[in-house]
């Protein structure tokens, strides 16, 4: 028995592999990736902002450089002048000018004694976008820690009654007092740390394009199967048994592909650690091949499932969370074999359900092909 | 001639037996979407104010200062129209986050408060996503907690230097009233932090709106992936029918025609089921798109018609991966590997100004970026010469690609 699964096995895979144009489709999945991955570690941003910062000007100099870390989710552009950040934005180049006023330093310090708020900075936008509302929120974080020391200096100064206090006295106070660091962090339910993956959001949903692609390779592994069973390949085999064979023939299938996800994934630049990655990988293709298999029990043809294609890649991407998370449709999401595995890279118990939902999908199967035969 | 016309028919009868199968496509996509047009409505998702991530706060909230703190940044800080912030024990958060209720859990430690007071800042509030892995959303909550903390840390370094000068000068007695007064001033200062930019919105109309792109890329992507839809078009196909028409006098370009022609049927057939619904729903103003503001379907069947190359230059790619892939299963693999990938990298799921440079320029380049530019033209009072020839040199050109690999096909015995 075991023997001559393995042998079944070995054929299958033989003739898969001996189709090149079938190795060659599946090198395209980490080339993509690769080159993805490849071409995310350049400059990019949810919105792109002009910027002109007056030069010589030490507050405007620490501005910039809160403004320009890597993690930022704006892209800027550099401007020498007012005009070039006006002209980024008529051209479409920027989708935002911030225009810092020239005397900065001394408008802050001006504002600060007084203790109110006013402009200091000329925000252009060519129309209102939510990334740009999250961009003047940005851009008054890069402002408050100048404008807060000047309202400290003021506050001590004019309040306090210490004009003799000179500036270096102040800095000094200021700088042995300063809180450093942030006062959050990211953990996953398995309590890895947010910043232990570095990566930009370009190459995010890169994870989940390939989730997807691993249920279209299931879903052709099930149309290959059922063109093998019209072709009378399986004429031999009882019908109780034809179960099984499809299991085995979608797995194997699954094999290669699961095994060119992985490299994919380590590509992409997304990867976790191998022995995470690997149980994800293995349940997910496990639960790949069970959903298809009882997608190919209700539909029954290779055209019904042919049509069922679009619909289904269309409910994946809208509601995995590949692109966006939505927060609804949990019934709908649960169905979906991608959702699993996408949300278990951090957390087991999503690992755990996707085995649960595999078994269920494996009885509703038998209890499909039951009622089939009897009928 | 005469045969190639009879090959067509041929091939249109064939059409005719899959349109009911495609008709069941486009209503299952309709309902779907639907279905989830009508729950995001039912929930409040798509009204005015737009959806507000809901965030669970645990732990020790019990300090009246951080109570303040939470119930200013709820009645009076800009946060408050993105974030809605739950305070609930640990075992709600649990059961609302395995449901799907809360964007993310914060979790606030034990003397948190305290340590903001002395200045450690030892003790962090840890937040869990509900994305399985870090994404746009995650990143741009990470923006937020960076800025939340900026604002803070940089009001405890203030209070305390002003607390340091104090004691140092020996006015211990007037610390208490001191960092009471900046405290207050500071928080106002924090609440009011928007007005360090004076706004000007110049409100180009040029560019498409949010709604407009998305209505767009999701015709644009149905018709990339229609393929796959109509996937039982490409089914028994066998090289020996192929060689028998060629020695009949219909040759490759003779049997692509025919079969490009009726496929591109099948095409427009779900292309228009799909409208059908669509144009109902715009003619009731169901669809909230500014450009089409009170204009009815009318903009709607312009789309439609600036689609129509890209119908076209889409079949014709869709064929020839068909043709190319050597069989059904590697053709379904290789459509929507080309066309999750080359969607993407066009900027049919994330806008590509998000990308970079490089990025961009590719998936300008690409046939997937032809056609949105064409269409983007379009919709702007006509396509410029360089998009439309674009559009019509990959058509000519996955039309020839497919000639010429079926022509090898028939001459390999």
């Amino acid at each position: 028995m075991i023997r001559e699964t393995i042998i079944r096995i070995w054929l299958l895979q033989k003739r898969l592999l001996k189709r090149r144009s079938f190795f060659l489709l599946l090198c395209l999945a980490p080339l993509f990736a690769a080159g993805v991955g490849r071409l995310s570690g350049e400059a990019a941003g949810i919105a792109t902002v002009a910027l002109y910062l007056p030069e010589g000007d030490g507050t405007a100099e620490e501005i910039s450089r809160r403004l320009f870390h890597d993690e930022s989710v704006l892209r800027y552009l550099p401007c020498r002048d007012e005009e070039e950040a006006r002209a980024c934005v008529e051209s479409k180049e920027a989708d935002a000018a911030w225009i810092f006023a020239e005397d900065m330093e001394e408008r802050l310090k001006e504002l600060a004694v007084r203790r109110r708020v006013r402009p200091v900075v000329t925000v252009l936008e060519r129309r209102e976008s939510v990334p740009l509302i999250l961009g003047r929120e940005i851009l008054a974080a890069a402002i408050y820690p100048s404008f807060s020391y000047a309202v400290y200096e003021g506050y001590v100064r004019e309040e306090l009654g210490m004009e003799e206090m000179t500036e270096e006295a102040l800095r000094a106070a200021y700088e042995q007092a300063a809180v450093e660091g942030s006062l959050f962090q990211m953990v996953y339910p398995d309590e890895t740390p947010g910043e232990a993956e570095d990566y930009s959001y370009v190459q995010a949903p890169l994870r989940g394009i390939l989730a997807i692609w691993l249920t279209f390779c299931g879903l052709a592994s099930a149309l290959w199967f059922m063109r093998d069973e019209e072709k009378g390949v399986y004429e031999r085999m009882p019908v109780r048994k034809r179960l099984s064979a499809s299991y085995m023939a979608c797995a194997v299938f699954l094999a290669d592909a699961s095994v060119v996800m992985l490299i994919a994934v380590k590509l992409s630049g997304v990867f976790t650690d191998w022995k995470s990655e690997i149980v994800s990988c293995f349940v997910f293709a496990a639960c790949v091949t069970a959903f298809v298999n009882l997608l190919r029990l209700f539909c029954r043809t290779p055209q019904r499932l042919g049509t069922a294609l679009l619909p289904l890649g269309a409910a994946m991407l809208a509601l995995c969370p590949v692109f966006l998370n939505l927060q609804h449709f949990r019934a709908g999401k649960m169905l979906l074999p991608p959702w699993y595995y996408l949300q278990s890279i951090h957390n087991v118990r999503y690992l755990y359900l996707m085995a649960a939902y595999t078994a269920v999908l494996v009885l509703l199967s038998l209890l499909l092909q039951r009622i089939r035969r009897s009928v | 001639m005469v045969r190639m016309a009879a090959y067509f028919l041929a091939q249109l009868k064939r059409a005719r037996k899959l349109a009911p199968a495609q008709l069941a496509a486009s209503f299952l996509i309709c309902a779907c979407a639907g279905a989830l047009v009508y729950l995001l409505v039912a929930q409040g998702v798509l009204d005015a104010g737009g959806t507000r991530y809901r965030i669970g706060m645990v732990g020790d909230l019990s300090d009246s200062y951080l109570g303040f703190g939470i119930a200013a940044l709820q009645e009076m800080d800009d946060s408050r129209f993105m974030i809605e912030l739950v305070g609930m024990s640990e075992a709600e958060a649990e059961d609302a986050f395995a449901r799907g209720e809360l964007y993310a859990v914060m979790r606030v430690p034990e003397g948190l408060m305290d340590a903001v007071v002395s200045g450690e800042n030892d003790s962090l509030i840890t937040y869990t996503p509900a994305e399985g892995q870090k994404g746009l959303g995650t990143m741009v909550m990470g923006e937020i907690t960076g800025i939340a903390s900026t604002l803070v840390t940089s009001s405890q370094s203030a209070i305390f230097a002003m607390q340091r000068v104090l004691i140092e000068e020996g006015r211990v007695d007037e610390v208490n009233r001191a960092t009471d007064r900046l405290n207050l001033s500071l928080i106002n200062l924090v609440l009011s932090r928007n007005g360090f930019g004076e706004v000007e919105i110049l409100g180009y109309a040029d560019g498409l709106s949010m709604k407009l792109y998305y209505f767009c890329s999701v015709f644009l992507l149905l018709l990339l992936f229609a393929g796959l839809m109509n996937c039982a078009f490409f089914a028994r196909r066998s090289m020996a029918l192929a060689r028998f028409l060629k020695a009949r006098g219909v040759g490759a370009f003779g049997q692509i025609l025919g079969e490009y022609l009726a496929y591109l049927g099948l095409v427009f057939l779900g292309l228009f089921s799909l409208s059908l619904p669509m144009a109902f729903l715009l003619e009731r103003e169901r669809i909230g798109i500014p450009e089409w503001e009170g204009m009815g379907a009318f903009p709607f069947w312009g789309f439609l018609r600036t689609l129509f190359p890209v119908v076209l230059m889409f079949a014709a790619m869709q064929f020839f991966l068909f043709e190319a892939a050597e069989g059904m299963v590697n053709g379904i693999l290789l459509q929507f590997l080309c066309g999750a990938g080359m969607g993407y990298l066009a900027g049919y799921f994330y806008p590509a100004a998000f990308f970079p440079e490089r990025m961009r320029m590719i998936g300008g380049f690409l046939p997937t970026g032809a056609a949105a530019r064409y269409v983007e033209e379009g919709l702007f009072g006509g396509a410029s010469a360089g998009a439309a020839t674009a559009v019509f040199v990959y058509l000519a050109g996955f039309f020839a690609l497919a000639v010429l690999v079926r022509k090898r096909r028939i001459g390999r015995e």
